[in-house]
């Protein structure tokens, strides 16, 4: 992997990404009326500073290990960013994740919970199918009878459904 | 005054009162259970209902649900690093690495005892501060409660371990700047919406905590596999008996935790979190061996138990004597009030002493019962911790989902407990404390409302701040906490020079 100042480049991402986030945030702010701009530039203002800091503190720099000394030594150990360098099951396992919202909003909880976690056995826990298929349907059943059934929530049927009842 | 306490617990023991104060009591452990749908949505769920019971009937009701909501986050904060209220995302800090280390037990047996020793000094303690409660409220304007909320950051940044002080701080920051999401009412304007109705009402703590522990915590154990409890963990759940005598053995962290539970709950808007918070700080700051917290220091569970028990009791002071609110859950338990024909305030104490002194006997009782029924689920719910993590964690994200979406029903939830599970997974791997940010959004609402207010009052002169005596006490107490772990250190780094402290390496992830 290509390395900026003696680090591997991808470790400076996630400050840079909350640096510009913050400059945003700051700068949206400065459009506000007077009382509601006062708090929003006081933390914004910090993060614009302080950030740069975490930023040169990751590198292998003279000032960049005077800041890991002094201040940010947390900076020195990322154990979890270094035990696994390969970050391909990580974006696997956080895009799994994500692949839920989307499937309540389009199916509704229930069908969800059952589609979700007898996937997530077979793909990920490669667990044989009936194990997959039955874990998921005893979860969604579990997840209805505790939630619509006995607390009362009703819930979200989905996107599809909903385009079904409206055609009807 | 000890006539109506006495009539108050009679009035209890009717067979439909105890009735429904078990009721009350089966519902808070299973809520509490569930990743947010804590006591306040339970409440809100029930109110309707309670239309039907007579007045003592519906307090102990919902005295059970909000004493035993507690002890069940716990529990999930404890085995899963799931909490079931904002309050456990403390519990987290040391209840989860032991579990991880097999010791889970231990754990729930000192959550379990610390859960009812501190519900019983909050119950004992609204009986002292109900007298004292209108000068104690009358302490507290706008501008002492910035300086709490002040106060509050400057212990996240201070009780950071493992040299993650700066990072703690820019995590809090980027809390703040969350809580400024959303319609304000003293700006009068709305902020960072982008457009989205949804987000008028702000950045919902609830469905964020859960994405930044629980979906987190799942993702990060999906890409390592294996099981919560590490593979060479002891299999036996044991150390109940431990647990439940650790907060004997550690008295002043639980009577500490139980006084900071108990002065928070009085004071309206800072609530269990701040309180739990508060707490673990502060036993971490006096503790000889602070390094030890994050790793599995029975301490921390007892103080943070404690002081959210202990709040539960004394929350109740503002509510009924004064008619404020000081939590969402406290603003639902006051319409029950008003349904019953009950109106908080002065004229309450009079009243009413007879129903009061009911729902705090049910409170104390609910804390009992719900703490002794979660040592009992202790052995069967720890097998949890040894379930392979490929079946365990889709199902807690699939509920995890489920309960942000239940809150109050808005599919925006999903998002965002989504964008925080991201966020909160790459704080793990990449480093950065998660509770700071927590208590960024937490503090964030309260410090910007209370700093404009207090700049109203004073017509823009800050030194407000400093004027007043109790304002001069809390800056006293913030130099304090920020100067004071500096001082342990540097006593401490003489110690470790002469060998009297034993130097620890462990790294913590909170």
């Amino acid at each position: 992997m290509k390395t900026i100042l003696g680090v591997p480049w991808i470790r400076y991402l996630t400050p840079l990404v909350l640096w510009l986030v913050a400059a945003g945030y700051v700068a949206l702010a400065a459009t506000y009326g007077r009382e509601a701009r006062m708090m929003p530039l006081l933390v914004g203002g910090l993060l614009v500073i302080l950030v740069p800091l975490d930023i040169v503190s990751l590198s292998e720099t003279a000032p960049g290990r005077w800041l890991r000394q002094s201040i940010n030594p947390a900076a020195a150990s990322e154990p979890e960013a270094e035990a696994e360098a390969n970050w391909r099951p990580r974006l696997v396992a956080v895009a799994w994740m994500l692949s839920l919202p989307l499937l309540i909003y389009l199916v509704g909880v229930v069908a969800a919970t059952f589609l979700y976690v007898a996937g997530s056995l077979r793909a990920l826990g490669r667990k044989r199918w009936p194990t997959a298929v039955g874990t998921g349907l005893a979860a969604a059943a579990v997840g209805y009878l505790l939630l619509q059934v006995l607390l009362g929530i009703p819930l979200y049927e989905g996107l599809l459904a909903i385009l079904a009842q409206a055609r009807d | 005054m000890l006539a109506d306490w006495l009539q108050g617990f009679l009035n209890l023991l009717g067979y439909q009162e105890l009735l429904f104060l078990a009721t009350g009591i089966a519902i808070g452990l299973f809520v509490g259970i569930l990743p947010g749908i804590g006591g306040t949505t339970a409440l809100i769920l029930l109110t309707p209902l309670t239309f039907a019971l007579d007045p003592v009937q519906a307090l102990a009701l919902a005295g059970g649900i909000m004493g035993a909501v507690p002890m069940g986050g716990a529990v999930t904060a404890i085995l899963l690093n799931t909490p079931g209220q904002t309050a456990n995302a403390v519990t987290c800090l040391d209840g989860y690495p032991l579990a991880q280390q097999g010791k889970a037990g231990l754990a729930i047996g000192a959550a379990a005892s610390s859960n009812a020793l501190g519900g019983l000094v909050g119950a004992v303690s609204i009986l002292a501060v109900i007298p004292l409660a209108n000068e104690l409220v009358m302490l507290f304007g706008p501008p002492e409660l910035f300086l709490l909320a002040m106060i509050g950051l400057v212990l996240v940044a201070t009780s950071s371990r493992g040299g993650r002080m700066f990072r703690a701080i820019l995590s809090a920051l980027v809390g703040l700047g969350l809580a400024t999401v959303g319609y304000s009412d003293l700006a009068g304007s709305e902020r960072y919406t982008f457009g989205s109705e949804y987000l008028w009402d702000g950045v919902h703590l609830g469905a964020a905590l859960i994405g930044l522990f629980a979906v987190a915590e799942m993702v990060h154990l999906t890409v390592k596999g294996g099981s919560v409890a590490k593979a060479d963990a002891p299999v036996a759940i044991t150390g109940m008996m431990d647990g439940l005598l650790a907060s004997f053995r550690h008295w002043r962290t639980l009577l500490r935790g139980s006084i900071i539970g108990t002065f928070a709950g009085v004071v309206p808007g800072v609530g269990g979190t701040v309180a739990s918070f508060l707490s673990y700080s502060l036993t971490v700051q006096a503790s000889k061996e602070p390094e030890t917290f994050g790793k599995g220091n029975v301490q921390g569970i007892i103080a943070t138990e404690a002081a959210i028990n202990a709040k539960d009791g004394s929350m109740l002071v503002p509510t009924l004597a004064f008619g404020i609110p000081g939590t969402p859950e406290m603003a639902v338990f006051m319409s029950i009030l008003v349904l019953h024909g009950m109106q908080p305030g002065p004229l309450m104490l009079l009243k009413n002493r007879e129903e009061i002194y009911s729902l705090v006997w049910a409170l104390t009782a609910a804390c009992l019962i719900a703490s002794l029924i979660g040592l009992l689920l202790a052995r069967p719910l720890a097998g949890l911790t040894r379930v392979d993590v490929h079946i365990l964690a889709p199902l807690i994200i699939a509920l995890s989902f489920a309960g942000s979406f239940a809150i109050d029903l808005e599919l925006g939830n999903l998002i965002v407990t989504a964008a925080f599970g991201v966020l909160g997974y790459l704080m793990i791997v990449l480093n950065y404390p998660r509770l700071p940010l927590v208590i960024g959004i937490v503090l964030g609402g309260v410090a910007e409302r209370t700093f404009l207010q207090s700049m109203m009052i004073s017509d823009g002169d800050i030194s407000i701040f400093v004027n007043r005596t109790t304002c001069q006490i809390l800056l006293a107490g913030m130099a304090a906490a920020f100067l004071w772990p500096r001082l342990m250190k540097r006593l401490g780094g003489r110690r470790q020079d002469v060998g009297l402290t034993p130097s620890k390496t462990l790294g913590d992830r909170r």
